[in-house]
């Protein structure tokens, strides 16, 4: 499948791949010095990480990267080699496929790979059971510390005693990180990286704001490639500077009604974890005049506000709020409504996602909910976000346009 | 004894009317983590719902196909109305699945009473048991309020026993059949096991006692003691509820006596022992602290309790039924796998949509497994 690179319409974006550089090479680094090294999953409480001095790698994302390389396929096979069912979530195949890897050479691994072995694995139901499942199995294979943040579905707000049972777990991993670390927890250097992660998610809903203006000034490709220091590196430095700039070159443009496109004609809203082997069908619909304006992978997965006046309250607050994943169908259909009129969005594309259960069961509740109350029609494609095999890019494209069709016909 | 189990089975709806012609409620379930004794102890009749094999009909267009059929076909069944004689559902927080499945119901079947047990899943550590204590004092509040009624410790603690006492003849079935090969057979006691989750506890307990009664007799009656001829299995999964499947092993020459499934040990393995801190407490450490779901973490009890069973020495094979998408249970499965196999115990694997006897494939892979166990 071709990944063909995309003239970027911001210019800040070009600094993404840098920052992805120096994570890793930091990574590396610190394995090599000694230092610890989490493997943390996606949602995890970051911020508490850094505040240690330990450096969270992200296997999920290493998934991602290795997808968007056109090289899952044998590392999700590799994996189910070894008894791992097909069926399983995509991201954890490739991860295990990687780490499960026997006989043939190993391709190149991009970034050098994961650094090997964790120290310590931290995961966390709030986007999946999966992940603790999964993380249950690295913990089986590596025997260091594990640590689980346990998270009910949030249905419209987070009630007191779902951040009661949030904060109770955060103060638990507090102490469990002083032992592990053999240092005591620093209140400054966390009270620091939570603003620091504050204020980049600000930055970061301001971008997504920006984005609802019309024409919209940056589409849903470009955006997938600047999402990673909102993963990673919440609660430094890195995303605040990047997200700043990006916000500021993002003003500029609507200011000057430079649009992603030409000549819009048709604004898209996309549910789901992107087809990283396929990014290109982010782009895909710009010829005709369509782009993407609002995702719920990028709006309602990383970042969030923090209220720093009850720190850890605020960051239970925080991790409970404004996560889809998260959300009861209920909250999701709400906020897909919102988000609807806010972006003036004509139609919305929802990837049917075979091993993400979690992400995709209630879509044709929702498809359905959007059509009744606001006549907003939906495409629903099928597919893996990361393992491409018996994923047709012909057929997707073929849907696409007659979804673009009928929404041309319609307005 | 005849098909009193599986008769308790198919006379389910009529049970249940009878049930309520007494002026009792009848509420329904999905899972090991919903207290019976609580609803038991309301004056309600537990149902735990199973699913069906049947085609899903009107499901599909609510959920997609690559979602596990026990909750596929039981929103199925709601949908179809298949359901409507329940008074309430109760859907726990176990899989994402089925956290979903809440969601689905709530939106498009009516009911008269809907609860979220939005249990934990962390079920060590006073974190998760604080959480888990108030989801069921929830649950609880919720029952009351409902049926304008209090639920009293008195009647808790006498739901305790009949629920104690039906537990403890399963798990009595259980060693008896470990210890005396075909004293009881295993499709009998599977079909006691499963007809246990929709019927009336006494009744049931009732029955179970003749079983064993006779079955006692029978070994009573034989001049020596039997030796197995059976290749005897240890079955690992989270829920079988095919009927014939049991059957089938038996005709190929097998002989479950020993299992993990939800709809077997895990449902009945542990009592709840009333201590000082009253019956609700005592209740909630139960289901708390019993042998757990591959949803639930830490999960090395369950691992640790498969081992156990295989370290007695006279299992010779363990076949894994994978219900298909069931996320939790395919993630332990390989390590689960690998570890039997360093302990020298023959391995098959069999995925499974609910239904399982109905494949020809499935029976001659399960002959086969058995025959070459029967050879070693």
């Amino acid at each position: 499948m071709s990944q063909k690179s995309q003239k970027r319409a911001l210019q800040t974006s070009y600094e993404a791949g840098t920052i992805l550089k120096n994570y890793w090479a930091e990574l590396h680094a610190a394995k090599q010095a000694g230092r610890p090294v989490a493997w943390a999953s996606g949602n995890g409480p970051v911020e508490l990480l850094y505040s240690f001095g330990i450096l969270p790698a992200y296997p999920e994302n290493y998934a991602a990267v290795l997808a968007a390389k056109q090289m899952a396929l044998e590392f999700c096979q590799s994996a189910e080699s070894h008894g791992f069912s097909r069926d399983l979530c995509s991201y954890s195949k490739i991860n295990l496929g990687d780490l499960l890897w026997k006989d043939k050479e190993k391709p190149e691994m991009p970034f050098g790979g994961l650094p090997l072995p964790p120290d310590i694995l931290v995961t966390t139901r709030i986007p999946c059971l999966v992940q603790v499942k999964w993380w249950e199995v690295l913990e089986e294979w590596y025997h260091c510390p594990l640590m689980i943040l346990d998270a009910p579905l949030v249905d419209d707000h987070a009630t007191e005693d779902q951040i009661d049972y949030i904060v109770a777990q955060l103060k638990e991993m507090i102490t469990r990180l002083e032992d592990f670390t053999h240092t005591k927890f620093d209140e400054a250097k966390f009270l620091k990286a939570l603003a620091l992660s504050d204020e980049a998610a600000g930055y970061w809903d301001d971008i997504m704001d920006l984005r609802g203006s019309v024409p919209c000034p940056v589409g849903a490709r470009e955006m997938c490639g600047n999402v990673f220091p909102l993963v990673a590196l919440l609660g430094t430095q890195v995303p605040v500077d990047f997200y700043k700039k990006m916000r500021a070159e993002l003003q500029e443009k609507v200011a000057l009604k430079s649009g992603m496109v030409p000549d819009e004609k048709i604004r898209l809203i996309y549910d789901n974890i992107p087809i990283w082997y396929h990014l290109e069908l982010f782009s895909y619909p710009e010829q005709f005049g369509a782009v993407f304006v609002m995702e719920t992978y990028l709006r309602y997965v990383w970042g969030g506000r923090i209220d720093l006046k009850d720190p850890l309250r605020g960051y239970a607050k925080k991790i409970l709020s404004n996560v889809w994943l998260d959300m009861s169908v209920k909250t999701r259909f709400k906020t897909l409504v919102h988000d609807i009129k806010k972006h003036k969005a004509d139609g919305v594309v929802f990837l049917s996602n075979r091993s993400c259960r979690r992400y995709s069961i209630g879509q044709y509740e929702l498809r359905d909910m959007i059509q009744q109350e606001l006549g907003i029609p939906s495409l629903i494609i099928e597919a893996d976000h990361s393992d491409p095999s018996g994923y047709s890019e012909s057929q997707t494209k073929l849907r696409m346009d007659s979804f673009i069709e009928l929404i041309k016909r319609r307005k | 004894m005849g098909n009193q189990f599986k008769d308790l089975i198919l006379r389910q709806k009529e049970i249940a009317a009878d049930w309520k012609s007494k002026g009792g409620k009848v509420m329904g379930h999905f899972c090991n983590y919903v207290p019976d004794e609580l609803l038991h102890a309301a004056g309600i009749l537990s149902i735990r719902i199973l699913g069906s094999p049947d085609p899903v009909t009107h499901a599909d267009a609510h959920l997609q196909s690559y979602v596990c059929k026990v909750i596929r076909s039981s929103f199925d069944m709601g949908l179809r109305g298949e359901l409507d004689y329940l008074d309430g559902l109760i859907i726990p927080y176990t899989c994402d699945a089925m956290r979903l499945l809440y969601d689905l119901w709530e939106k498009n079947i009516e009911s008269k009473f809907l609860h979220l047990l939005d249990i934990p899943c962390l079920i060590r550590g006073d974190i998760g048991h604080t959480r888990f204590r108030d989801e069921y004092i929830k649950l609880k509040d919720a029952l009351e309020k409902h049926l304008g009624k209090d639920i009293s410790n008195d009647a808790l603690s006498n739901s305790i026993r009949v629920h104690n006492e039906n537990r403890s003849l399963l798990k009595e079935i259980h060693n008896l059949r470990r210890k005396e090969p075909g004293a009881i057979s295993c499709s009998e006691a599977y079909e006691a096991v499963l007809s246990a989750f929709i019927s009336p506890k006494e009744l049931h307990s009732g029955l179970l006692k003749d079983l064993l009664g006779d079955a006692k007799a029978k070994i009573g009656a034989q001049s020596a003691p039997a030796k197995p001829s059976r290749a005897r299995l240890h079955l690992s999964g989270s829920l079988v509820t095919d009927l014939k499947f049991y059957q089938m092993i038996e005709e190929c020459g097998g002989d479950v006596v020993s299992d993990d499934l939800c709809t077997g040990t895990r449902y009945y393995w542990d009592n709840v022992v009333e201590g000082d801190n009253g019956p609700f407490d005592a209740l909630s450490d139960r289901y708390f602290y019993k042998l757990p779901c591959a949803c639930k973490h830490p999960n090395a009890d369950r691992h640790e309790f498969i081992f156990d069973s295989v370290r007695q020495g006279d299992i010779q094979g363990v076949i894994f039924v994978m219900e298909k998408y069931c996320d939790a249970h395919l993630y332990d499965q390989p390590l689960l796998h690998e570890k039997l196999a360093k302990m020298n115990i023959p391995v098959l694997v069999i995925d499974a949509e609910l239904s399982l006897s109905g494949q020809e494939q499935v029976r001659t892979r399960v002959e086969t497994f058995i025959n070459i166990l029967k050879r070693k």
